[in-house]
């Protein structure tokens, strides 16, 4: 008798076990329930004033409770937006990654709540969660996530986000589609996530978000490009001449507003570029990773670009590339900017030059 | 599409008129007509073009996306704002104009509020203009007008389709909304606000305290009151004003005309001579003599026709109900109670109160002295030196409804504790016009903004627009000073000002004013709102200790701030005077005059846009004329063009010219 007892306390261990791998059922008490409920309240206030220290402190006991916390978290707590609820998931969760990572992998394809499913995705994101990527990538080309839910444009923003970050190569022409959603925010997320890939790829899809009808997406952009600058000048600087050669970029008509939009913003970027180079070539500081000669070659041709921008009808052009001159400061800048003052009229110009 | 965008542009420029002013005696000017331009005219809009353009930036960029929550309750006019953020300021300025045109008539200011809530204007219908002769008929008159509005506020809750269980459950929870439960016993109200309303709003049919509903969360609440027709309520409230106003003007004439008898009789809970009552039905109503009385107890209707009264118990408090308090001849009277809902308060409900004139002291508890809680209130000062103390949501406080306070002359003293002096919450407008005086504005001291001070008391007043976060977005508020040297004071929160998807305006017309704050105000638009101030003459003082604030927003969002002219001051320690903060538009706005511009945080003020969420805002200031002074270190200069952060700029221009020179 006691041998079946046992026997069949084994099975329902076994099978309960084997069913909390599948359901995510809870796998903590109600007495430990009502403890992390009340360090939950805690972990969830605005960190300022008094709270500043009792905050962390209930967020580490939670984070004690281990496997617990994280299924009381993907069960009870994952569901919202709230951004003093989320900033306690994130500590949570990823204070133990090696606990959290597979109960997040199993709850993105088993999760039909929205907002949950934007937590998940952003942790796993967060967490660089490699072996995820396939799957949210496939959400997007799909529209709906593993578990059917379908896709919204806060969940499809935070998988453009997440695959950023994942660095996850084959995600980037999929991304890059993004940059002509009319949707901003998307088109700003896809922006920001090309930046972080490390594939030269992103560089010639960034270029394409430089001339965006938002500078929020154009800023974006232009930053990504100065740090994929930073890290590969010589291959970055081809691209990017190649792209000023284009049609868009010769005239100096702003009729077309695009093309006024782009040409302002390669003449912000060629001012950074430039200054990264002027500091490479005087500075004894370890700069960007390029030959002193190269380096200098490349100032030239930033120079000469901008040099027939401070000779534009176009007194924004000329401001523009004024100020990027000035930011580059090196001899032939100084020089071009000295010449410049004698005949300037535009006020605005000319105070710059003057300031310069 | 740049194209389009300026013709845009340009169209509403160009079609906000100057309005014609004629200047009052002792005023501007005797006789010349006055003019007074909108904010942004076609100078402010093509220096703004250029200093974008320094940054490659055009007006479309001033339209980045800045709703990016989602809740319900939007007003298009906010949606508008935060995507065109340059027609803020002359929005306001429209509003304000519209306000000082119309003056101190209810009805019509109630019309100007409808458009702004997306609701049509409420259609005037001919009302019956029945004589009154005697204040027998006076009694027998505002008797048919409460009955009448008791039934058409009952058809609206039927209308809705809300049950009575509903009703009495929201009656309970809306006093909650405004004060939090763990307020209650630090702010010695003993009856719990919520079982006050039910009891009082459902006097006619009482109801067992012990069968009290629970207190219902937001979202219930919220789904209740989305039931009810805005447009019926408010055509309602409309009647119900111009047919008050219209019992006002008989009672006027009729104390000038009428040789007037005391009834003889004693009447419970008044002193003083009194001409005539109608008690019928659950129904009181009081007419008073032109001496001095004294009214204990709340009435429905109380017409007093002169003296110094007293006034000593809560009234003209609409709890479910239309109440009526009309003070004639120009005593100084007192209006005084501890309760909460008194002197002009509506909660499902509409309450006019009207004071001929004097010098009055009013002091009433939370949701007095001009608050709207799903109701309509409306409260007009005629003259005199008044004294207004408030406690949480008072003196033109509007949620779920409209309240407009009207104050016509003298210095007044405005003291509150929260969510006051023109505040508009949720399909709310509260409006504090104020067309003349020397006035003290004062709002805090009574809840500390905790966590974040031990040291700094809540004021979210003074032209605050508010909505809740997450849940629903918030109105609509104005405080319209017209004239005299104005005192602005809060604390954390204030002075045209804003939070979550609300528009906060605060317009000050005349004088030298002084503006002072702690936190979030002067302009200012916080977390997806929109704050803007308008100061159109005097040597001004703004000070905030530590912003965002004086044209600034935080948290995409909208903060804007024009003075016309005069010295002015202007001192922050935090972030301010044109600057766009985490992802938001900020515009300061200088026309005239030598002015001084102190930021203690060097970069962070006089036009400069931070990046966060990996992107910028964009952040103005624009001085258009006067030798400035700008603290040291700082890039500003006079005849100088600036920039801070990438997207924050700074113009100043024409220093040579003086005041009322272009």
């Amino acid at each position: 008798m006691k041998k079946t007892v046992f026997l069949v306390m084994m099975l329902s261990c076994l099978l309960f076990s084997a069913f909390s791998e599948l359901s995510l059922a809870s796998s903590y008490s109600d007495t430990e329930r009502d403890k992390m409920e009340e360090l939950w309240k805690v972990a969830t206030l605005w960190e300022v004033g008094e709270n500043r220290e009792k905050v962390p402190k209930a967020r580490e006991e939670l984070t004690k409770f281990g496997a617990k916390a994280v299924d009381f978290i993907l069960t009870e707590k994952i569901d919202t937006i709230d951004s003093l609820q989320t900033r306690a998931i994130d500590v949570v969760i990823q204070a133990i990654p090696e606990i959290s990572v597979p109960s997040l992998l199993r709850a993105l394809e088993i999760e039909t709540r929205q907002y949950a499913l934007f937590n998940i995705i952003r942790l796993l994101g967060g967490l660089k969660v490699t072996d995820s990527a396939p799957k949210i990538l496939s959400a997007i080309k799909e529209g709906k996530l593993p578990a059917g839910t379908p896709l919204n444009s806060r969940i499809k923003r935070t998988i453009i986000d997440a695959l950023g970050t994942l660095d996850y190569q084959p995600a980037i022409e999929e991304i890059s589609q993004s940059l002509k959603s009319g949707d901003e925010r998307e088109r700003l997320i896809a922006a920001q996530s090309l930046s972080r890939f490390s594939s030269l790829e992103r560089v010639e899809k960034l270029f394409s978000a430089l001339g965006d009808q938002s500078f929020t997406v154009r800023m974006s952009a232009n930053a990504g490009l100065v740090n994929a600058f930073k890290a590969d000048p010589e291959a970055v600087w081809e691209g990017l001449s190649e792209f000023i050669s284009n049609e868009a970029l010769k005239g100096e008509s702003l009729s077309d507003l695009k093309s006024s939009r782009l040409k302002g913003e390669v003449q912000i970027l060629l001012g950074e570029i430039g200054s990264l180079l002027s500091e490479r070539i005087t500075s004894i500081r370890k700069g960007i990773p390029i030959r002193t000669e190269r380096a200098k070659e490349i100032l030239n041709e930033v120079i000469s670009i901008l040099e027939q921008d401070v000779r534009s009808e176009i007194w924004e052009l000329r401001f523009r590339a004024v100020e990027a001159l000035i930011r580059i400061n090196d001899g032939r800048a100084r020089e071009i900017i000295r010449e410049l003052k004698k005949n300037e009229k535009h006020p605005l110009v000319l105070g710059l030059l003057l300031k310069g | 599409m740049q194209v389009t965008y300026k013709l845009l542009i340009l169209f509403f420029v160009l079609t906000i008129p100057s309005i014609n002013l004629i200047a009052e005696a002792g005023e501007m000017n005797d006789t010349q007509e006055q003019l007074i331009p909108p904010p942004i005219g076609e100078t402010e809009f093509s220096l703004i073009e250029e200093m974008l353009a320094t940054g490659n930036l055009t007006f479309t960029d001033l339209s980045f996306e800045k709703k990016w929550a989602d809740d319900g309750n939007r007003l298009s006019v906010v949606n508008r704002l935060l995507d065109y953020p340059l027609e803020t300021l002359n929005y306001i300025h429209s509003r304000a104009m519209e306000v000082r045109e119309c003056g101190p008539n209810l009805p019509k200011l109630l019309e100007l509020t409808a458009e702004p809530l997306d609701l049509e204007p409420p259609k005037s219908l001919e009302q019956e203009k029945k004589k009154i002769n005697n204040p027998r008929e006076l009694a027998e008159s505002a008797k048919v007008l409460i009955d009448e509005f008791r039934l058409r506020l009952k058809d609206i809750r039927t209308k809705a389709g809300i049950s009575d269980f509903d009703f009495r459950s929201l009656l309970y929870s809306l006093p909650y909304v405004w004060i939090e439960e763990e307020h209650y016993d630090e702010l010695g109200y003993g009856l719990e606000l919520g079982k006050f309303v039910l009891t009082m709003g459902l006097g006619d049919e009482p109801y067992p305290l012990e069968n009290v509903p629970g207190k219902l969360e937001a979202e219930e609440i919220l789904s209740i009151v989305n039931r009810i027709s805005r447009q019926d309520f408010m055509g309602v409230a409309f009647d119900f004003a111009r047919r008050t106003e219209y019992l006002a003007i008989q009672a006027m004439e009729l104390g000038d005309s009428f040789e007037l008898k005391d009834v003889g009789e004693f009447i419970r809970n008044v002193s003083g001579t009194v001409l005539g009552y109608a008690f019928d039905k659950g129904l009181s109503i009081i007419i008073g003599g032109t001496g001095d009385n004294s009214y204990y107890a709340n009435f429905d209707v109380i017409i007093d026709l002169g003296g110094n009264d007293k006034y000593l118990a809560r009234q003209a408090s609409g709890i479910n109900q239309p109440q009526i308090l009309i003070d004639l001849g120009n005593g100084d009277d007192v209006y005084i109670t501890d309760d909460s809902f008194a002197f002009g308060s509506a909660v499902a409900g509409l309450a006019y109160f009207y004071d001929d004139g004097g010098n009055d002291i009013y002091k009433g508890g939370s949701y007095s002295l001009g608050s709207a809680l799903l109701g309509y209130a409306f409260f007009q000062e005629h003259g005199g030196n008044d004294i207004y103390a408030g406690d949480v949501h008072t003196e033109g406080a509007g949620t779920f409804g409209v309240c407009i306070l009207v104050d016509e002359n003298g210095n007044d003293s405005y003291n509150a504790a929260l969510y006051s002096q023109a505040f508009g919450s949720v399909w709310g407008y509260g409006l504090l016009a104020d067309f003349a005086g020397n006035d003290r504005y004062y709002a805090g001291g009574k809840f500390l903004h905790q966590p974040l001070y031990s040291d700094f008391y809540q004021s979210l007043s003074q032209g605050f627009g508010f909505g809740w976060r997450g849940t629903s977005s918030g109105g609509i508020a104005l405080l319209y000073d017209r004239s005299g040297n104005d005192f602005f004071e809060t604390e954390i929160y204030g002075q045209g000002s804003s939070y979550w998807y609300a528009l906060g305006m605060l317009v000050d017309d005349e004088g030298n004013d002084f503006y002072s704050s702690v936190h979030y105000s002067q302009g200012a638009g916080i977390h997806l709102s929109v704050g803007g101030l308008i100061d159109r003459a005097g040597k001004d003082s703004y000070s905030c200790h530590y912003g965002p604030c004086q044209g600034t927003a935080h948290d995409l969002a909208v903060g804007v701030l024009v003075d016309y002219s005069g010295e002015d001051w202007y001192i922050t320690n935090g972030v301010g005077q044109g600057s766009g903060w985490t992802n938001s538009f900020g515009l300061l706005l200088d026309k005239q005059g030598d002015d001084a511009y102190m930021g203690k945080g060097l970069g962070y003020n006089q036009g400069m846009a931070n990046e966060t969420r990996g992107f910028g805002g964009i952040g103005l200031f624009l001085d258009l004329g006067g030798k400035d002074v700008y603290n040291k270190g700082a890039p500003a200069d006079n005849d100088n063009l600036w920039k801070q952060g990438k997207w924050g700029f700074g113009r100043d221009i024409n220093s040579e010219n003086k005041e009322g020179e272009q």
